[in-house]
């Protein structure tokens, strides 16, 4: 079996008092202590762990906070640099790992052009990484091309807002004004499994008296605590979004007296409506009109009223317009800017929102500025110390950015905190895109599925080791303080960039001692950009902790909720979309079903963590796929049977779990979408071959996420 | 081992003794020390000798008798053997041996492994592996075979994901239904998953306890936490692969 056993003397008994934890966008703050050092062959660690109360989680964690330092104590946390030497990786020293990389960034942009080398980046990195990886991206290495997997989580929500309020950020209220609504709607979002230890303000907010509405094509847990749950079609988000306006507008419950102070575009709007048949539309969205019409009184007359949105209304082909026809009920009732009112985009990764503040994406300089904005550059330039001629323009997204991959046009990458290959759409193309690479580089805690596929794999810190600061759904800026000190030869993230930057001769710009060093320059980078962190220190993030953005001083307090006055467009004033969406239109008699993905309660993303922390690993261990029983019995699938799903792209195999689920779809588990990706075609059991290409310039931000497929029953048992 | 409101006394092993098989085993790994972790299977050797020391023993542990009787013999036997590994095998009285079975028939599924080969490997690696309570294994190449593999001990069940492991099934009376205690991509990791399950089975489950009695004992949840640590997994399967 070859099989070894290690029994190396252990360490000095961890404890941490006080780390963040590395999951959902909540970041909940906890305690980790090390009861019993584990006893080879006998038993595992025992650790408690315990949540440390602070605004946004108050105390609580969940089952992932609860084991998630399981994995950064994994014996699978890589160690020490692996370089690729006759198709194997093996053990390098760092400073080998540092020269290859400047020799070949040097050979390949001798001969291609500083654009072909690509930087990728990750929505759980620090503030302080993301920002440096932009800067390192246009400084170090003179490329325009840095994206990042943000695209796939909340970036059409992030586009949507920029363009309706002319700001970004995921609350425009505080955690803490939730109770106070009297009607909260929840769009595609499972805030019990996804943000567990949120759940508690909703319950708060029912215990009120609030009306809750779930929309989603899912009995999700979520919509267990609803008082009406609209089991809307995959795809018809917007419609049954315009069919609510329209209903509110019929019953007279809009505000018009903020709709002609505060907004404007309403009476586009309002011809664009007057044809929407209800009837029909309702049809259309496989909703009783009557439930549409319910929903729409209950937020409309309420007087305070909150709507939340999450990818299941995000990422879908037209995801962003999606997110707009939802912002239009909001400005329509005038229920923003107030206490118990608001749009919240509840973003899914640790720093999806911090994340993509600081230049990590590739139409973006830090504090949200624009990278083709002449004053936007010379600020940044000047902050730098560079000449703004020497900063790239734009590049593009992280979807294009492998097809400029698999194109050839980018020969290097370097990921970190990512992994594409199975997180990104169309995974034929962008495994295939890797394979083509000359050199490719993947920072990272754990052979990745990407990992396996690196020239150079840089082993990184784990959230107990890493010091950073980062940003939760709120826009509630957190400091995470380094908890134990790195394992191995292990080195932050931002501390790796630092040392390529000095191999490719550009020490100078580079010079950081902690991670501090790195926020301080993002404070004045920031400054007076529409996520303006400069008033945020260390210190006021350890005495208040956690201050929100916009804080353009250190007196500011920072603002918890947005728009009391005036929205961020220059004219102070938010603006209707009147442009309808297209939907989703790609259902064929062939493939008639539509995908929808998610998170289970016990894991994260692409399960890369979540996956190698055992009591996460020993729960849902299924690879299920949700059908409606109408849908299974159309097809004989029994309970825990193996289906095979088609698509166009591909198929793969699932177990059929019965679920409720709208009968034009089914659901499978986001973190399993790259189990046995890599065999054969038709013996894959993750979902990703099947995920389509599919990608509306429309919007600029968004790809789908969403597939077709066709059941087909395979098996007997 | 005085009985209170809230902790009834166990149940004696046997008419020798009042302590039941926790106290008992407790009692064992104190008087000799609990076991190494064998990096192979020649760096150990064996203190006690059952002829010599087991009246000591028994002495020391307050029995009723010199020797034991035809009850509780065994299962001192298999304790010491098992858990604390300070005798010699040929002296030991209480072998109950794994049982593989397999079913190598086509199924129509697409996805058919090797069952019979994976079955073979398996009675190779466990030959002679003594257990607390005779354990029967089935190796099924998919669904519909012969050999349920939701109805063994432990069942090994190709699907497309690789095999599947289900543990703490039992046939026959009282019929139970095994849980999925997690699925291999390969056969080595088939292979090391059910010899770590069967190496926690050996250390922890009363002597005489089936494998579905020590499932609902211990949890199926705590087992698949045990068994899924990646190191800890390693570490059972090569204790079980050295001691046999």
């Amino acid at each position: 079996m070859g099989l070894s056993v290690s029994s190396e003397p252990t360490a000095s008994k961890l404890y941490v008092k006080e780390t963040q934890c590395p999951y959902c966008s909540v970041q909940c703050k906890m305690t980790v202590e090390e009861l019993a050092a584990p006893v080879a062959g006998q038993r595992r660690g025992e650790y408690t762990v315990q949540g440390v109360p602070n605004e946004a989680s108050q105390g609580r964690l969940c089952v992932k906070g609860m084991n998630a330092h399981q994995h950064a104590l994994s014996g699978q946390r890589l160690m020490h640099p692996l370089i690729r030497r006759n198709g194997e990786l093996e053990p390098c020293s760092w400073g080998e790992a540092i020269q290859n990389i400047a020799e070949r960034f040097r050979q390949l942009k001798d001969s291609y052009g500083a654009d072909t080398v690509g930087v990728y980046g990750g929505g759980s990195l620090t503030n302080e990484t993301a920002y440096l990886l932009g800067k390192f991206a246009r400084v170090a290495l003179g490329t325009k091309y840095i994206d990042y997997n943000g695209r796939f989580c909340m970036s059409a929500a992030a586009s949507a807002g920029s363009k309706v309020f002319g700001m970004d950020r995921g609350l425009t209220f505080r955690l803490s004004d939730i109770p106070k609504a009297g009607c909260i709607v929840l769009a595609g979002t499972n805030i019990a499994e996804c943000q567990p230890t949120l759940l508690p303000y909703f319950n708060q907010a029912k215990e009120n008296g609030a009306f809750i509405i779930v929309i989603d094509p899912r009995k999700t847990a979520t919509a267990t605590i609803a008082d009406l749950h609209l089991q809307v079609k995959p795809g018809m988000d917007a419609l049954l979004a315009d069919t609510m306006l329209k209903a509110i507008m019929d019953a007279g419950l809009v505000d018009p007296h903020f709709i002609g102070e505060r907004t404007h575009g309403y009476e586009q709007l309002m011809q664009e409506l007057a044809d929407l048949q209800l009837e029909q539309a309702a049809q259309a969205c496989g909703v009783d009109l009557a439930l549409i019409r319910q929903a729409a009184i209950a937020y409309g007359e309420a007087e305070t009223g909150m709507i939340m949105t999450a990818r299941g209304v995000e990422q879908q082909t037209d995801g962003h317009m999606a997110v707009r026809h939802f912002l239009n009920l909001v400005l329509a009732t005038g229920k923003i800017g107030r206490e118990g009112c608001g749009y919240g985009a509840i973003t899914g990764q640790g720093n999806g929102q911090g994340g993509r503040e600081h230049g990590q994406k590739a139409d973006q300089l830090p504090g949200y500025r624009s990278i083709e904005n002449e004053a936007d550059r010379a600020y940044v330039a000047s902050v730098w110390g560079v000449d703004p001629a020497s900063l790239p323009g734009k590049g593009v997204s992280a979807y294009e950015m492998m097809e400029k991959v698999h194109d050839q046009e980018i020969r290097a990458l370097l990921v970190m905190g990512s992994n594409p290959v199975v997180s990104n759409p169309n995974v034929r193309l962008v495994e295939e895109g890797l394979r083509k690479l000359d050199f490719l580089i993947v920072a990272d805690m754990f052979l990745s599925e990407t990992a396996r596929m690196a020239d150079l794999v840089l082993p990184v810190t784990s959230y107990m080791e890493n010091e950073g600061t980062l940003t939760n759904l709120e826009g509630r800026v957190l400091l995470r303080e380094q908890g134990r000190p790195a394992p191995g030869e292990t080195l932050d993230d931002w501390d790796i960039l630092c040392r390529i930057a000095a191999k490719v001769g550009k020490a100078a710009y580079f010079q950081y001692d902690t991670a501090e060093d790195i926020f301080n320059e993002l404070r004045v980078a920031s400054r007076g950009g529409v996520a303006d962190y400069y008033g945020i220190t260390y210190e006021r993030l350890r005495t208040e902790k956690g201050v929100y953005w916009p804080c353009s001083a250190p007196e500011d307090q920072g603002e918890g909720l947005l728009f009391g006055e005036r929205f961020a467009h220059p004219d102070g004033k938010a603006a209707f979309t009147f442009e309808s969406s297209t939907g989703w239109n790609d259902v064929t008699p062939e493939f008639p079903l539509i995908l929808t993905n998610g998170r289970v309660l016990p894991h994260y993303l692409t399960g890369v963590q979540t996956h190698r922390s055992p009591a996460l690993a020993a729960r849902e261990l299924e690879n299920f796929v949700e059908l409606h029983p109408a849908t299974a019995a159309r097809h004989r699938i029994h309970d825990g049977e193996w289906v095979e799903i088609q698509s166009v792209y591909g198929s793969f195999h699932g177990t059929f779990a019965h679920q409720r689920l709208h009968s034009g779809g089914y659901f499978v588990r986001t973190d399993a979408l790259g189990w046995r990706s890599k065999c054969e075609p038709g013996n894959s059991t993750g979902a990703g071959p099947v995920l389509p290409n599919a990608w509306v310039q429309d919007s600029g931000r968004n790809h789908s996420t969403v597939a077709i497929g066709e059941m087909i029953h395979t098996d007997y048992r | 081992m005085v009985a209170t409101p809230d902790k009834p006394a166990p149940m004696p092993v046997c008419s020798c003794t009042e302590l039941g098989h926790a106290e008992l085993k407790e009692m064992l790994n104190n008087s000799v020390g609990p076991r190494k972790v064998h990096v192979d299977r020649h760096d150990y050797q064996p203190v006690i000798s059952l002829k010599r020391d087991l009246p000591l023993i028994l002495q020391k542990l307050g029995w009723g008798s010199e020797l034991g009787c035809t009850v509780c013999r065994p299962v001192i036997h298999y304790y010491l053997q098992v858990s604390t590994r300070t005798i010699h095998d040929q002296e030991i009285e209480s072998a109950q041996e794994i049982q593989v079975r397999w079913d190598n028939q086509i199924p129509l599924s697409s996805y058919a492994r090797d069952a019979g080969g994976l079955a073979t490997q398996l009675r190779t690696y466990w030959i002679g592996a003594v257990m607390p309570s005779p354990v029967s294994i089935g190796v099924a190449p998919g669904p519909g075979s012969l050999v349920s593999a939701l109805v063994q001990d432990i069942g090994l069940l190709a699907s497309p994901a690789g095999w599947e492991i289900y543990a703490g099934g039992h046939a026959e009376h009282p019929v139970k239904q095994g849980g999925l205690l997690g699925v291999a991509e390969t056969e080595v990791q088939a292979a090391t998953l059910a010899s770590a399950c069967l190496q926690w089975y050996r250390q922890t489950a009363w002597y005489d306890e089936p494998l579905w009695a020590w499932t609902e004992r211990l949890g199926f949840m705590s087992i698949r936490e045990t068994l899924l640590d990646d190191q800890l997994q390693r570490e059972l399967a090569a204790t079980l692969h050295a001691d046999i």
